[in-house]
């Protein structure tokens, strides 16, 4: 099917959507992901025309010892699975052009301190600087949750802002919450694997 | 009767035609159906938006804008401003004096200082519109003008009714947001005989899918709407507002940014919007 000669509300119903903590990479079929403080990152290879979306957040630590540096990982690790895969798949690096969306405020803080969001976006925004893939494309911050259409097969991103209202924040927001707790969680099996010499 | 029930009864009163203009549109409309002719002499056009000081002043003023006149040589005659202009912008000033009227149709002091608030942000996104189309986009500025100047029709439209809704726009106009603007905003565009291509755009508003990089006509509507200073007072209802908060909208255009580009253009912008709103 020729999605992108589709209006975009059509390439909506084809898309395949990334939860938050997940990525997918295709050359095929539309990806779309539902943000809210979260971030994602669309990454595309013009030549061998493939492309691939992620949707995470940066998990606050607390006062833990070390907790900025978890959660950079943490980060780290969203990012990277989205680029290995890519690279799996035969994309070159140097290639790569990104571009990303979302760190919307969508349930009021009490101010002061950057909001989760933004330390979202100023995550992506950074670790893309850092490994030198441009970012061409960025709509962040704001009070809105986005939807995202990306097509991994010519990179095009349409982006839209939503009405969120209560209910539809606390949703998103829940989801969020739910994904935020899976981070933070110390991944015991790995623990169990390790064996000393 | 809830808001829900209210949109859809203005909305199929839209749909089956019933739309009044303001009675002083007459030579606006006139003007349009005059553009429409090929043979359309430009004196007697000039005659004809004489008649409309309103119109004839934002001829003027439009002509002898930085975004029109650069080399900054003053015109005094309509004559010779509507050469300037030509007639794609005469098309949209005429629209312009349509949908400015429309603001004044209620009675309610309220309802039409939200009217006023939405005609500043009307022009501030047409004037918007227009450079985003001549730099970023490479999309036909007139039509981004036109596209500009109408794109808040429905809205103007609804708040028109609204004082025969006690409450309406007191209320979560949260339904209003997409389809119930969509479905007014389009019987009220084809009641004023709007261009395929204008109703394309609005329909690329009304879904609200920015692509990016921005390309189309519908997105440099769209992104002139994101990107006015002066917010929809009808969004905010509908729980669109910023409320405050920064934004970060970046696009690279070549070796430019969307937000240098926007800052060098901020003259032309200003004195467009400036012309529009008075």
């Amino acid at each position: 099917m020729d999605y992108a000669s589709l209006p975009v509300k059509d390439i909506e119903r084809y898309a395949r959507n990334v939860q938050p903590g997940a990525w997918i990479v295709d050359s095929e079929r539309p990806l779309s992901t539902l943000l809210g403080s979260c971030v994602t990152v669309c990454l595309f290879d013009p030549q061998l025309k493939v492309g691939g979306i992620n949707h995470f957040m940066l998990p606050d630590m607390g006062r833990s010892k070390h907790g900025d540096v978890d959660s950079m990982l943490s980060g780290n690790f969203a990012m990277e699975a989205l680029l290995n895969s890519l690279l799996a798949k035969g994309a070159k690096k140097v290639r790569l052009q990104a571009k990303a969306f979302g760190g919307g405020t969508i349930i009021d803080t009490d101010g002061g301190a950057p909001s989760i969001g933004m330390r979202n976006a100023n995550f992506a925004k950074e670790w893309l600087q850092r490994e030198g893939i441009p970012l061409t494309s960025s709509d962040f911050l704001g009070p809105w949750s986005r939807k995202i259409i990306f097509l991994p097969f010519n990179g095009d991103a349409f982006c839209k802002r939503l009405v969120t209202n209560m209910a539809n924040a606390e949703v998103i927001a829940r989801e969020e919450r739910a994904y935020a707790a899976t981070l933070l969680q110390k991944p015991k099996s790995i623990d169990k694997k390790i064996e000393l010499f | 009767m809830d808001v829900r029930t209210a949109l859809d009864t203005i909305a199929a009163d839209a749909a089956r035609g019933d739309i009044i203009f303001p009675t002083h549109t007459d030579i606006a409309l006139r003007v349009q159906r005059m553009l429409d002719d090929p043979d359309c002499a430009i004196d007697a056009l000039g005659k004809l938006v004489a008649a409309e000081p309103i119109l004839a002043a934002r001829v003027l003023g439009i002509a002898n804008s930085i975004a029109c006149n650069p080399g900054g040589r003053a015109i005094g005659d309509l004559k010779s401003a509507i050469s300037r202009l030509g007639f794609a912008t005469l098309r949209a000033l005429a629209a312009s004096i349509i949908v400015r009227q429309m603001k004044e149709m209620s009675n309610d002091e309220e309802h039409r200082a939200l009217a006023a608030r939405l005609w500043e942000h009307t022009a501030h996104v047409a004037a918007l519109g227009r450079v985003i189309a001549r730099r970023v986009t490479r999309q036909n500025p007139d039509a981004a003008f036109f596209a500009g100047i109408v794109h808040e029709v429905g809205s103007f439209y609804l708040i028109a009714r609204a004082s025969a809704f006690p409450g309406l726009l007191a209320g979560d106009l949260e339904a209003w947001h997409g389809e119930g603007e969509a479905r007014v905003g389009r019987a009220v565009l084809r009641a004023l005989e709007v261009p395929a291509d204008i109703l394309a755009a609005m329909e690329t508003l009304w879904s609200g899918f920015l692509a990016l990089p921005p390309s189309s006509l519908g997105d440099t509507l769209l992104l002139a709407d994101e990107l006015a200073p002066v917010e929809s007072p009808i969004d905010a209802l509908a729980g669109m507002s910023r409320k405050g908060m920064d934004v970060e909208l970046e696009v690279l255009i070549d070796d430019e940014t969307l937000s240098s580009i926007l800052a060098e253009s901020a003259a032309e912008v200003a004195s467009l919007s400036a012309v529009m709103k008075g």
